[in-house]
């Protein structure tokens, strides 16, 4: 059984808003005294988009992939490995768009042709600052502050 | 716990931030308009969470949960299998409830890197290096070892098992269909687009692209820098102390990247790098939440739903042998 963690409500600030304009001292006393809720916390970007086993990445066998282009397009590059604190590959010379120049910082979509992990690629080297992620066997276009601008990536949660 | 003891302060002081009116100052609160987003550097003292899981931001109350997303992705994966099951094949055989625990706990640690590493417990072992439970309990399996006829029957692709009727777009659309009829709005487009189910998660990711070159950012770096500096360390930002090259070309966490990133997560607290990025963030969220609030309040109802669709669906699925009933 699953236990949703209590964890002590700072509030945000739309609902501090809501406490201040009915009166500034009434918000503490609500957060001290009823019992807290689960926190709800924004989880990175799910960017599933259609399913994946279509693409290059799939056929090919890698656990992922990020191509230059959206939709899967363009060059790719693929990789079986867990985990690139920073993403130094080059997109192979195969004559799509994007051949030859490095991954990083320069991927507009992200495969994920694992049956049973989840793909995440960061903003930042070594897995911080915000990230767009897959669930297994999903494809999908990375958001506009990942979109060229991904600098570490793995696979992750595997079942 | 260490808000405990300053949450009434935290809680007006933070108040008084975002409404741009400074409040020790006595400014009056018709003055926000005049105030820019997010840019006003505050005298007043911040909350001072110890880590990014004490704090909601406000976008949270648009998107689903991490245990909810975790719930998803668990039912998902289940469907398929049971599906598949009735095929007769044996998909994803390490998959368990335990799935749904494991997800929130990766989630909690991605979390706690959203402003650089700061799970103290975490980085005793692994420096800044992602801690090894990440990866999960299962081996990652590729889709492309799956046999042709599990495929065809997973994908709806290709020739289906002999004898054995496989649902329109195989099990994988067979799923997708049975969560959306549990109002699980599994096959949204999420990305790109003007899709509302997309809303939340571009604001989200612009609100934390902004506020890491907002002024009371840029001033809380400079001060978690200084503290840094003290220990022989020199880098602009936690993100910077997070890529140098001596811990990414390294498959494993040295005694130095472990002893740099407890000095950074000391200095995170003495600079409360997370306090500040927390009013700063949730500053720029508010703006977009009122700035589309239409369509803010549409996603909060189908967030609603799809809450609403993943407690039936999981009190409704059949228990996996040798497990307990599904949460609830």
């Amino acid at each position: 059984m699953i236990k949703r963690r209590q964890r002590f409500l700072v509030a945000s600030a739309a609902v501090l808003g809501t406490f201040l304009g009915a009166g500034a001292m009434t918000a503490p006393a609500m957060a001290g005294t009823h019992p807290a809720p689960a926190v709800q916390r924004a989880t990175g970007t799910l960017i599933d988009r259609a399913f994946e086993g279509e693409t290059n990445c799939g056929v090919s066998g890698w656990h992922y992939c990020l191509f230059y282009s959206q939709n899967t397009y363009g060059a790719w590059w693929g990789s079986n490995q867990q985990n690139f604190g920073t993403i130094t590959a080059t997109f192979p010379l195969d004559h799509n768009p994007g051949q030859g120049q490095p991954v990083r910082n320069n991927a507009a979509s992200m495969a994920d042709n694992t049956e049973n992990c989840n793909v995440t690629t960061w903003v930042y080297p070594n897995f911080t600052g915000d990230f767009n992620w897959l669930k297994p066997m999903w494809w999908g276009n990375l958001t506009s502050t990942l979109r060229n601008n991904e600098a570490s990536i793995s696979y992750n949660n595997c079942t | 716990m260490r808000l405990g003891g300053t949450t009434i302060l935290a809680v007006m002081s933070l108040g008084c931030v975002l409404a741009g009116a400074g409040c020790a100052s006595g400014r009056s609160a018709a003055a926000p308009a005049a105030v820019r987003p997010a840019s006003t550097p505050s005298a007043a003292p911040t909350p001072t969470p110890s880590s990014v899981l004490q704090y909601q931001l406000p976008l949270a109350a648009y998107q689903l949960t991490a245990l909810q997303n975790a719930e998803e992705d668990y039912l998902a994966q289940r469907l398929e299998q049971l599906c598949l099951g009735k095929l007769g094949f044996s998909f994803l055989p390490g998959l368990s409830e335990k799935a749904i625990a494991q997800g929130v706990r990766i989630t909690d640690e991605f979390e706690s890197r959203l402003y650089g590493v700061s799970d103290p417990v975490a980085v005793r072992t692994y420096g800044y290096h992602l801690p090894s439970w990440a990866q999960g309990t299962g081996k990652p399996v590729s889709a492309a070892d799956l046999g042709a006829a599990e495929w065809a029957a997973l994908t709806g692709n290709g020739p289906a098992p002999a004898g054995r009727p496989v649902p329109r777009g195989g099990c994988s659309g067979q799923a997708e269909h049975e969560l959306q009829q549990a109002g699980i709005n599994a096959t949204t487009q999420r990305s790109g687009g003007s899709d509302l189910s997309t809303l939340a998660g571009s604001a989200q990711l612009a609100s934390f692209e902004h506020a890491q070159s907002s002024p009371p950012v840029r001033a809380v770096f400079a001060r978690w820098s200084a503290c840094m500096r003290r220990y022989g360390d020199h880098y602009a930002t936690p993100f910077t102390a997070a890529a140098d090259p001596r811990w990414t070309r390294s498959a494993t966490p040295s005694r130095l990247e472990i002893q740099t990133a407890g000095h950074d997560i000391g200095c995170k607290f003495r600079a409360n790098v997370l306090g500040v990025e927390f009013v700063v963030v949730s500053r720029y969220q508010d703006q977009a939440i009122t700035a589309r609030a239409a369509a803010f309040a549409q996603v909060k109802k189908i967030i609603a739903s799809e809450a609403l669709g993943l407690r039936r669906l999981m009190a409704s699925l059949p228990t996996q042998p040798g497990q307990n009933a599904a949460p609830s």
